[in-house]
């Protein structure tokens, strides 16, 4: 058997890839809302903090710059030259701070500030502080550059003017100590006149950096924002897609459920329910290219062989049923012919039969005194076949006219106690010799009419009471009973005869068929009597039946409708 | 029945498939336009446009009105007269004059397949060499001898093409740039600063000075005067 391209296994497959990319586009939805945080989260930790941090430093170092100009400028006695010096060190050193601050600003990194560094003043300031390595600034966007740099050319002019009072302030301190008044008086105005323009440029300075807090504090306000807004979109747009995702499940597993296995099987179950009420030409048409469509091949090729052998099967039979009807056809002609035959041959023969029969007759009445005692046992033996024969070719006659349908009855209401009655009259004295007990129970009401031709009843009922004396052994009893059973009459004979082998049941009824057991017992005999009265009991509108058992006895039941008012039948 | 059945579901699925997709492709350029600020390299002071989008005045003076502090102003107002005074040197009057005579045929479409071929030209060429060695470059350098602040100073004329430089410029047209627009001022002249500019090769930072060369009271050109930051700050 060919694997087939698009087995079952591969379409389920395909449905779980089908399915995988839906909750792939959940999942996708919930690690690109992660991307997004973790990317509007790294802007804070990575780069605003940081831009604060390096904001607060510079700050943090002009104010100590600042605060050591002003403590400088604020030194009047010549004998804290030194402290001055000292203070003027710490200024520069603050300085060279700020400037790395900046640079780092607004080139972006400490890489590139450290390359802006003042011949390496800058840096040696930075290392010496222990910020080597500490400080990250991501690149500054266009307005924060500007702002930085704007603060450096403002803190150029903060430290030049320091400078220039720290001189003035030294000149002064040495004027002083010189006792030269006068100049030292202007040397300490020129000091104080460049304090004050250092102070409107540390000013600038800082108003540039707060500027470059506020601009920072935005960007970390605006992705705050951002990050609570992404928070949100991821939980939407996640949960649309496991709704979208868990939906197309439903509708996909089902459509594939449909249309992969509820249609094929349907469409099976319907071709086999067609094919088996009989449309042999029906065939499964599934092209689904799967197991199923093998399934069906498989099915259309055992139907092709079925239906093949169904046709052959039933051209046989009509074949055959042809033969059997042209055979019953010819046999029917057959006993036509028999039957014909033997009507005209008991008609030929009961006449010379009955010229026998008188003239025997006269012979064993009217010349018995003149025969020998052998003659006469010859002419009583030549007398009793010359009547068995007649009797023979009566019956014959008489099932030739049941058989023709000219046999005639004529109906008319009885009591069918009665005709028991008279007939059993006739056997009284053979049973008595032979002591058979012979028992009519009659009914205690009488049955009640029955529309019969009381000849042919009665017929029927020597019969049966005469097979009964033939195959009941002498000692044995014979019962005759008539019941009414509702709207029928009921008359059975049961003798404690020879019975009948259940084998030859089916055939007791047939003409000219006589028991194995009661041929053995008895050779004499037509095997018409029963054929006969089955004939005349069912022309009544009657049923006779027997039950028997071999060795026990049999019995025979009639069962004859009971006449009604005003009925007549006629035949 | 079935069968209808099953195109109805199809139908469904092929639906929610195009809803979920347009949803999808919305999402993903939400997200894009949700994004926070990013950080950019550098500061813009000009914005640079292509020859064929030729920026308004209004919109230029917006991106050149920079205001610094009164002290640096001081300083920068100084500059702006040295450069004041080359504007009306006889040389750079003369150097414009000639560029305006030169360029005064040329189609938009020659200019921009000038400005083209400049731009891919990463060496100096004869053609180059010509704007770097004429007369209007001589003063030029002259001026930039006698004050080192200055990096880099070139003349525009009045179709905003080159006319003498002190060094090669990275395009030939400036008619395109918001500091060209606002100097010529249609004509009237006018003189302006820029932002701080950074140059990261040479982690220098500087600011550019304009001053309209002034036939009369006509501007004829400009010219463009990069000024060290550095020597701003000193002066302060």
């Amino acid at each position: 058997m060919r694997k087939p391209l698009f087995g079952i296994q591969v379409k389920l497959v395909v449905l779980l890839v089908l399915i995988l990319v839906f909750l792939s586009l959940a999942g996708y939805q919930v690690f690109r809302g992660l991307s997004q945080i973790e990317e509007g989260a790294s802007i804070i930790t990575d780069r605003e903090t940081p831009f604060v941090r390096t904001i607060e430093e510079a700050l943090s170092a002009m104010i100590t710059a600042e605060n050591a100009s002003e403590q400088g400028l604020d030194v009047d006695d010549p004998a804290q030259l030194d402290n001055l010096k000292s203070l003027e060190q710490t200024f520069e050193t603050e300085n060279r701070q700020f400037r790395m601050f900046i640079a780092a600003i607004t080139w972006g990194s400490e890489t590139d500030a450290f390359a802006h560094s003042d011949d390496g003043a800058n840096y040696a300031a930075w290392n010496h502080g222990g910020l080597k390595g500490k400080l990250i600034v991501e690149a500054p966007d266009a307005a924060e550059a500007q702002l930085a740099a704007q603060a450096g050319v403002y803190y150029e002019g903060f430290v030049n003017n320091v400078r220039k009072a720290f001189a003035a302030r030294e000149e002064y301190l040495s004027l002083s100590e010189a006792k030269k008044a006068n100049e030292a008086t202007a040397a300490k105005n020129d000091s104080k006149s460049a304090q004050t323009q250092a102070r409107s440029f540390s000013a600038l300075t800082a108003q540039n950096l707060r500027l470059m807090v506020q601009e920072s504090n935005q960007t970390t306000t605006d992705s705050a924002n951002s990050l609570l807004n992404i928070e949100n979109t991821v939980i939407r747009d996640t949960t649309i897609a496991l709704i979208v995702g868990f939906l197309l499940c439903i509708i996909v597993g089902f459509v594939f459920s449909e249309r992969v296995i509820v249609m094929p099987i349907n469409s099976l179950v319907r071709t086999a329910q067609a094919f088996g009420s009989g449309m042999l030409k029906e065939r499964a048409t599934i092209r689904s290219r799967d197991e199923f469509q093998l399934l069906a091949n498989a099915f259309n090729d055992m139907a092709d062989k079925v239906a093949h052998y169904t046709t052959g099967l039933q051209e046989e039979v009509e074949k055959r049923t042809k033969e059997l009807t042209d055979a019953n056809a010819r046999l029917l002609e057959l006993d036509k012919i028999k039957s014909d035959f033997i009507s005209v041959a008991a008609h030929q023969l009961r006449t010379p039969l009955s010229a026998l029969k008188w003239v025997l007759g006269i012979l064993k009445d009217e010349g018995s005194q003149n025969l020998t005692p052998e003659q006469r046992s010859l002419v009583l033996k030549g007398a009793e076949s010359n009547e068995r024969m007649v009797n023979l070719i009566n019956e014959m006659l008489v099932v030739t006219r049941i058989e023709s349908g000219k046999e005639r009855f004529a109906f008319v209401p009885l009591h069918v106690e009665d005709i028991i009655e008279n007939t059993m009259i006739d056997f009284a004295g053979q049973a008595h010799v032979r002591r058979i007990n012979l028992n009519f129970d009659k009914p205690l009401e009488r049955l009640g009419y029955i529309s019969a031709d009381p000849q042919k009843i009665r017929d029927v009922m020597q019969n049966l009471i005469e097979n009964a004396m033939r195959y009941t052994l002498d000692g044995g009893s014979i019962t005759v009973r008539a019941v009414r059973e509702e709207n029928m009459a009921h008359v059975s004979v049961a003798d404690t005869g020879i019975g009948i082998p259940d084998a030859q049941k089916p055939n007791i009824f047939n003409k000219f068929f006589r028991a194995d057991n009661a041929v053995k017992l008895i050779t004499d005999g037509s095997g018409l009597g029963l054929f006969i009265a089955k004939s005349i009991i069912e022309k009544h509108g009657g049923t006779l039946t027997f039950e028997s058992s071999v060795g026990k006895g049999t019995t025979f039941h009639i069962r004859l409708p009971m006449s009604t008012p005003g009925e007549d039948k006629t035949a | 029945m079935i069968v209808m059945r099953t195109y109805l579901l199809v139908a469904i699925v092929a639906i929610l498939i195009a809803g979920g997709g347009w949803w999808w492709f919305k999402g993903q350029h939400a997200g894009t336009s949700a994004a926070p600020k990013q950080a950019t390299q550098g500061a813009q002071t000009e914005i640079r446009v292509s020859p064929r989008q030729q920026m308004t005045r209004e919109q230029a003076a917006k991106v050149t009105e920079v205001a610094l502090a009164p002290q640096v102003e001081s300083v920068l107002e100084k500059e702006v007269q040295l450069l004041q005074a080359l504007a009306s040197d006889p040389e750079v009057l003369s150097a414009t004059r000639a560029s305006n005579d030169a360029n005064k045929n040329l189609s938009f479409a020659d200019i921009t397949s000038l400005d083209t071929a400049w731009i891919a030209t990463k060496s100096v060429t004869p053609t180059i060499q010509k704007f770097l060695t004429n007369q209007g470059a001589q003063t030029l350098l002259a001026f930039q001898k006698a004050h080192h602040e200055f990096k880099e100073v070139f003349i525009a004329d009045a179709f905003g093409l080159n006319a003498a430089e002190t060094d090669k410029t990275s395009d030939f047209y400036q008619a395109d740039e918001s500091w060209w627009v606002n100097a010529m001022n249609g004509g009237a002249g006018r003189t302006l600063h820029g932002h701080i500019e950074f140059d990261q090769s040479s982690h220098t930072e500087a600011i550019s000075v304009y001053v309209p060369v002034l036939d009369g009271t006509k501007a004829i050109g400009v010219i463009k005067g990069v000024i060290d930051l550095s020597s701003i700050g000193a002066a302060l």
